[in-house]
């Protein structure tokens, strides 16, 4: 077949939203760290001012999906569901094509003017490729420990917003916020940290602050 | 007949470790402008994966672990006239030995017409122990056509060796040469990762630009890493910088955001010495 005739199969045009798009985020961090109850703050502060779409990464479940459509933070079909089948990180960092499906098709159905991506609970390398997201955030607890910031990886001295959750546990797992506030510092130099308890402020106020100015910031 | 339990024995046991076939797959892409807009069509041909990310974006992404030892994988690139096409990668190319007769093999060919530009800066390559891996890439940019290519070779993953690599950069701009280089790397060969080689370092880094009016010169070291800036016999300049990834990426992040900004302000550089 002539190479002209095999690349009419696959045609990309411009989105119709312009060659900038919705801002895509992604939300990663350990299992049990607080990354679906982020999303689904984000989603209730954001929903009357931004069209939000939602793709949630699970091993072999949609879990992840049927909480936050559960608890009807948005339109069932606004939130869509990828099964990794795999370590997550490969879906979000590696081949990444399962999870651009799912972005483009909200893209395509809704016009969004931000899609969050969340990753499934991984481990302290676990990033998102740039080819899927625009921007990180890296969800750490308290419970987990406060030497967690200090031992770095890609997901603690990288992510564009690191979020460490549940600080209202500190003085029952013997968590010295400071210290986990001090090494953040240290280690990401310079990129911004948020220490909050997600069950304490479910508006998540400063998160909802940062990625409301990445959206304005993409628009401009 | 035995029945096979899912997960009960190791993966691979029992099974003759025969040569495998590698890989065969050549992808293809085309950006134009038509009518004044960005059109971007290509071929899958998997494990080559590609993936528009913008209207002048696309990012490769390897639909399987590798490339192993015996893959022969490529990728043809024609970027119309005053288009252009940034092309970037989902996440580090892991090379691994695999079973397969002979190297990896991955050649990429990009045609830039009259006025285009290309933006090739894939994520680093990594080369494990006792993998092989030959690639080249060749540009052919037409008059008035430019190009800023990025490359990171890091020779094994963390706290190894690495395994042997052979890269060929190629650029000829309106029909005359402007630059052919080889690296040449093996993490387990004394001499090439000897004081003559790569002097020990795990990471080069390479960055160019072509048919640029004006481009950075000069060398340095900084903790970690030693670069030089080389002019070529035309518009245009290579960068070659040498030791630890992480500084090794510092320093190609640095040149790349100064060529950035001097197409902003075209204060920061050099005027090339040829002109």
């Amino acid at each position: 077949m002539h190479r002209d005739d095999l690349m009419a199969a696959h045609t990309h045009a411009p989105l119709a939203a312009g060659p900038a798009g919705p801002l895509r985020v992604g939300i990663g961090g350990p299992v049990g760290g607080g990354k679906t109850a982020l999303v689904a703050a984000l989603c209730r502060a954001l929903r009357d001012e931004l069209s939000l779409a939602v793709v949630t990464n699970d091993i072999y479940t949609e879990e992840d999906a049927e909480f936050l459509r559960r608890h009807g933070v948005l339109p069932d079909d606004r939130i869509r569901a990828v099964r990794t089948g795999c370590c997550p990180h490969t879906a979000i960092r590696d081949d990444i094509t399962a999870n651009l499906d799912a972005v483009e098709a909200l893209e395509a159905r809704h016009n969004p003017d931000l899609v969050l991506v969340e990753s499934g609970g991984d481990n302290l390398t676990a990033t998102f490729s740039y080819g899927l997201v625009h921007a990180q955030i890296f969800v750490l607890d308290v419970a987990g420990g406060d030497k967690v910031p200090r031992k770095g990886g890609p997901g603690v001295t990288r992510s564009d917003l690191l979020v460490i959750n549940k600080i209202d546990l500190a003085p029952l797992v013997g968590a010295d916020l400071e210290v986990m506030r001090v090494d953040a510092e240290k280690v990401r130099e310079g990129r911004p940290t948020v220490l909050v308890s997600l069950r304490e402020q479910p508006d998540a106020a400063p998160i909802v602050e940062w990625i409301t100015a990445q959206v304005r910031a993409r628009r401009a | 007949m035995t029945a096979v339990v899912p997960g009960h024995a190791p993966i691979g046991a029992g099974r003759p470790a025969a040569p495998r076939d590698g890989l065969r797959a050549a992808a293809a892409l085309t950006v134009e402008r038509v009518d004044g807009r960005p059109r971007i069509r290509w071929t899958h041909a998997w494990p080559v994966v590609l993936r528009p990310t913008g209207a002048e974006q696309v990012h490769l992404v390897h639909g399987a672990g590798g490339p192993l030892g015996g893959d022969v994988l490529s990728l043809d690139v024609r970027i119309g006239a005053s288009a252009s096409l940034t092309v970037r990668s989902a996440g580090a190319t892991m090379v691994q030995p695999g079973r397969g007769e002979g190297p990896a093999r991955w050649d990429a060919t990009v045609a830039v017409g009259a006025g285009g530009h290309l933006d090739w800066a894939p994520e680093p390559t990594v080369v494990t122990d006792r993998a092989e891996f030959l690639t080249s890439l060749r540009v052919t940019l037409d008059a008035g056509a430019s190009a800023l290519v990025r490359e990171l070779v890091v020779l094994g993953r963390h706290g190894r060796t690495g395994g042997a690599y052979r890269g060929h950069l190629a650029v000829t701009l309106d029909g005359r040469p402007l630059l052919a280089h080889t690296t040449v790397l093996d993490g387990a060969d004394p001499a090439l990762s000897g004081p003559a080689g790569s002097g020990g370092a795990r990471a080069i880094g390479t960055l160019l630009t072509a048919g640029a009016d004006r481009y950075p010169v000069g060398a340095g070291e900084w903790p970690g890493v030693r670069w030089t800036w080389t002019a070529l016999e035309g518009p245009g300049a290579v960068l070659l910088a040498v030791g630890d990834p992480g500084a090794v990426t510092a320093v190609l992040d640095d040149a790349a955001l100064m060529i950035a900004r001097s197409g902003q302000d075209g204060t920061d550089l050099a005027a090339p010495a040829h002109s």
